[in-house]
This record gives structure tokens, C-alpha cells and sequence, in this order.
């Protein structure tokens, strides 16, 4: 008796499920994994340093425009450089977590 | 690119001579200018031509691949009522195969006891007639055995006596021996 | 002739044009310009010109650039995002085509010049800006009132929070100008060992394999940074733009 197609059948199945849900992530996958070239330390280090300078500059310009602009010389850029370094700091700390976080996950993936 | 760098109008050539030429604050404007113009144009490019056409034609395989695949899946529900539908009919077969072969049997079986039944009979009645002929033969050597025992008497009486013995009263005798035995 | 590494970064002009006072003057930047946006048009148009159920190589190659760029917005800004998606697409193509069209040599980086890089990312941050305000009106300052924030502290910390909001479009284009301006000098630092090991003869030859191995190291890597700061461009674009949609964060 010729009914053992039975398992014809059933890889069938299989394979029309894996092809929907092939179809189904390329809708929205794309992205996936292809950022997968980590950052050395360096230029970690580099882009944070970079990071906390750009903000203090920018307070302190900001501070100046205001010392100009106001004649407090030169309180405002005391306290844009102030304002400026906690936000530079901020903004490193923001990174740091935001790097730790994609650290964790690319661990819990592996594992 | 070397080559036009080396013949172009140099237009401010001793400030480019130290530092960055990126905080040549002079050829900002220009490079600002050509910068918007050109995205833009890419903008547009893009916006309205490069990726309607690529957008239809991935939603258009999409399309294609999900109506294929439900294509699959019908045909494959087809055929996996042709083999319901299979399965049934040879279910059935295997059924009906194993009722006559039951039937066959219990008529053979039926026959056989007949048969058995009959030559019994048979064996039985001919195992009566012969009895019945073995008792009639033994009746009949019986009754000799009384007749023969009467004749040797009366012969042994009148050779011993020389007196011819009553033959009823020697077969009394017999008789009464016989029993008596 | 001994060239300056900076030379390489030098605007050079080819024609000058100047309408109603804005000076206009037609230099290799511009060409380059031109260029990226002539090639990045011809890949686009060109890869799609049969649009085949069943792409070829290069249609696969501009399907790729796509999903990858549409799997970004919608990982990052969602269902809302697909609005900007032809602005971030555009974006990105751009970047891309300046930096590898950069790694040919004797052309130009457009992107290594500050004034470039920043002012894309001032379009994307205004452009974003303006979007937060339009979807929420003032309610998008909320962005710079973190939850949960006592309210005697703020005063402290809506100015850092605003400040650290402006650092954005700077440290934008200052991470895209950093990177190829430093891969570009680096590499003609060394194209620079090169030659002057070559001149000093048969024991310069052998001195110069060294610079020589690196730079073919660096280019390989250069092309890698390309990618990646396009990629960082454009996906830093996305986050600001979630930021602007979402800003209660």
C-alpha cells in the first residue's frame, strides 16, 4: 500500500510554515543583525571624551553669547561652563548605559 | 581631481596655506549652497521615483509569495482529503475482506460439523449392527452350549449307566448346573 | 612634491557663480556633490529598472539598501516614522555615497568638511525639533523634564537637559567630520611614509612595505567606517525622531 506519503505530506507542512515566516520577518526584519560591527574601546572612549567636550564648549559659548548679550561678564559663562559639564557628564553616562544595555542583551542572546 | 586642483583659479591661495582648509570660513557659503541643491535633488529623486518603484515591486513579491504560499497550503488541504478519502476507502476494503473471510470460515466450519455429525451416525449405527449381530451370535452359541451339554450328558449318563437318561430330565440338570455356575 | 595631508581636504574652485549675491562658485566639492548624487540615482534607478519578481544582483544590492534603511525607521520611530522614511533614506544614501566615492583616490570627502556634516545635522535637527512641536505643541518640552524629577531641582535641570538637547546636531556632525577627516589623514600620513621611504632607496623599499601593508589595512577599514558613520547618522536621525514623537521618556 502506497499511504506512507503520509510523511511527504507532513515535511510539506513544515516547510510551507518556515516559508510564511520567512515571508512574514521580511516585512519587518531588515535591520536584524547587521550592526554587528562593535565599536572598538577606543573609539568608544573617543566618542564619549567627545561627547562631554562638545558640551562644555557649548556652554561655555552659550554662557558667553549670554555675557554679551546681557553684560554679566562673567557670571553666565561660569555657569555655562557649569551646566555644560553636567550635561557632557550626563550625556556620558546616558552612553555608558545605553552601551551597557546593548552589552546585556547581546550576552543574553548568546546564552 | 589632482590635475584641475593644480590649474584652477586660485582665488585665495595664501590663506590656504596654513590650518584646516575645513574652517576656510570662506567657502562655506558655496559648499552650503551646492549642498542643499544637491540633496534635494536627491531628495526628489528618491521621493518620487526611486522608492515608490522599489516599494511596489517588494510589495508586490510579498504579495506574490503570500498568494503562492496560500496556493500551497489548498493544495495541500486537497490532498490531505484525497488521503482521508484513501485511507476511508481502504479501511472499508480491509473491512469487508475480513467479514467474508469470517463468513467463509464459519461456513466451512458449519460444513465440517455436518459432516463430522453424519459420519458419526454412520460409525454409530454400523457399531450397533455389529453388536447386535455379535449379541445374536453369542445367543445363538449360547443356546448350543445348553443343547451341546444336554446331548454330552445324556451320552456320558448312558455310557456311565448304561441306562438311556430322560433327555428333559438331563436338560433340567443342565439347566440347574448352569445356573448354578 | 611634497604634499600636505591637507591638502587633500583643500576646496578648490572650477567656475565661479554668483547669483544675486550669493556666492554660488562651482569647486570639487560641489563636483563631488554632483557626483553622489548622479551615482546614487544611477544605482537606485539602475537597479530597479527591470523590477524583477526574482532580483538580480544588483537589484538585490538597492533592495538591501532599502530594507535596511525601512527596518531601521520602523525598529526605532515605528509605524509613524514611515513618513521621513524618504528623507532618512535619502539621508543615508548621501552620506554613504560621499564617504565611499571619498575613498577613491585624488577625489574629495564632502563629508569630511565640518560645515557639511553639521549642516545636515542642523536640517535633522531642526527638521525634528520642529516635528516635536507640531505633534505636541508645548507639551514636547516635557522632553526636558525628566520623570520624577523633584521640583526644586528643576531649575537645575531643564538648562542641562536643553543643553545636552543642542549638543545633539554638534557631536552629529562632529562624530561623521571626525571620522573621515581622521581615517583620511591618517591614510595620507602614511601614503606620505611611503614615498619618502621609496626615495631614499633599496632600503627605503623594504622600509616602506610596512606603511604600505597598513594603509591597504586602513583602507579596508576606512570602507567599514564609511558604512558605519552613515549607519550612525542615520540611525542617530531615527532616535531623535522618536524622541520628537514620544518625548515623555
Amino acid at each position: 500500500m502506497s499511504y506512507d506519503k503520509n510523511d511527504d505530506l507532513a515535511t510539506l507542512d513544515d516547510r510551507l510554515k518556515k516559508a510564511r515566516s520567512v515571508s512574514q520577518d521580511g516585512t519587518n526584519a531588515g535591520s536584524g543583525g547587521t550592526d554587528n560591527a562593535p565599536p572598538s574601546a577606543a573609539g568608544r572612549a573617543w566618542k564619549m571624551g567627545i561627547e562631554l567636550v562638545i558640551a562644555v564648549v557649548l556652554g561655555l559659548v552659550l554662557g558667553k553669547a549670554i555675557d554679551d548679550w546681557l553684560g554679566t561678564t562673567p557670571a553666565a559663562l561660569l555657569v555655562g561652563l557649569m551646566i555644560g559639564f553636567i550635561a557632557g557628564i550626563r550625556n556620558v553616562i546616558r552612553q555608558a548605559n545605553a552601551m551597557q544595555k546593548a552589552i546585556e542583551e547581546e550576552q543574553s542572546k548568546d546564552n | 581631481m589632482a590635475s584641475l586642483s593644480n590649474n584652477a583659479m586660485t582665488e585665495v591661495p595664501v590663506e590656504k596655506q596654513g590650518g584646516l582648509p575645513q574652517l576656510d570660513f570662506s567657502t562655506y557659503e558655496e559648499q552650503l549652497v551646492w549642498l542643499f541643491l544637491s540633496f534635494i535633488v536627491l531628495f526628489v529623486v528618491v521621493w518620487r521615483f526611486a522608492l515608490p518603484k522599489i516599494a511596489s515591486v517588494l510589495e508586490e513579491r510579498e504579495e506574490r509569495i503570500a498568494e503562492d504560499l496560500d496556493r500551497a497550503e489548498c493544495v495541500k488541504a486537497d490532498a490531505e482529503t484525497v488521503r482521508a478519502t484513501c485511507e476511508a476507502a481502504a479501511a472499508q476494503a480491509r473491512r469487508s475482506a475480513q467479514e467474508t473471510i469470517l463468513k467463509v470460515k464459519e461456513a466451512a466450519a458449519a460444513d465440517l460439523a455436518k459432516e463430522t455429525a453424519a459420519l458419526d451416525a454412520k460409525l454409530a449405527k454400523q457399531a450397533s449392527d455389529a453388536e447386535a449381530k455379535i449379541a445374536a451370535v453369542k445367543a445363538e452359541a449360547l443356546g448350543s452350549v445348553d443343547t451341546v451339554a444336554t446331548e454330552v450328558a445324556t451320552d456320558i449318563v448312558a455310557r456311565l449307566s448304561g441306562v438311556g437318561a430322560n433327555d428333559a430330565d438331563v436338560a433340567k440338570a443342565v439347566k440347574a448346573v448352569a445356573e448354578g455356575a | 612634491m611634497a604634499h600636505s595631508p591637507l591638502e587633500q581636504f583643500e576646496i578648490n574652485p572650477i567656475a565661479p557663480i554668483n547669483i544675486g549675491g550669493v556666492d554660488a562658485t562651482f569647486t570639487n566639492s560641489s563636483l563631488m556633490m554632483v557626483i553622489v548624487v548622479a551615482l546614487v540615482t544611477l544605482f537606485l534607478t539602475g537597479g530597479m529598472r527591470k523590477s524583477a519578481m526574482v532580483p538580480g544582483r544588483w537589484q538585490t544590492m538597492v533592495e538591501l539598501a532599502y530594507e535596511f534603511v525601512a527596518g531601521m525607521v520602523k525598529e526605532n520611530v515605528g509605524n509613524e516614522g514611515k513618513p521621513y522614511f524618504p528623507f532618512i533614506f535619502t539621508l543615508f544614501m548621501f552620506i554613504l555615497g560621499a564617504n565611499l566615492l571619498g575613498m577613491i583616490p585624488y577625489s574629495f570627502t564632502v563629508t569630511s568638511h565640518i560645515i557639511v556634516t553639521f549642516a545636515l545635522a542642523a536640517v535633522v535637527f531642526l527638521g525634528v525639533t520642529f516635528i516635536g512641536f507640531i505633534k505636541h505643541g508645548l507639551g514636547f518640552l516635557k522632553l526636558f523634564v525628566p520623570g520624577g524629577a523633584p521640583l526644586w531641582l528643576l531649575p537645575l535641570i531643564v538648562p542641562i537637559e536643553v543643553l545636552s538637547y543642542l549638543t545633539r546636531p554638534i557631536s552629529l556632525s562632529v562624530r561623521l567630520f571626525a571620522n573621515m577627516l581622521a581615517g583620511h589623514l591618517m591614510m595620507k600620513v602614511f601614503a606620505g611614509f611611503i614615498v619618502s621611504l621609496g626615495s631614499i632607496g633599496i632600503a627605503g623599499y623594504f622600509g616602506a612595505v610596512l606603511p604600505f601593508a597598513f594603509n591597504i589595512f586602513m583602507t579596508g577599514l576606512e570602507i567599514l567606517v564609511a558604512f558605519l558613520q552613515a549607519y550612525v547618522f542615520a540611525i542617530l536621525t531615527c532616535i531623535y525622531l522618536n524622541d520628537a514623537m514620544h518625548p515623555s521618556h
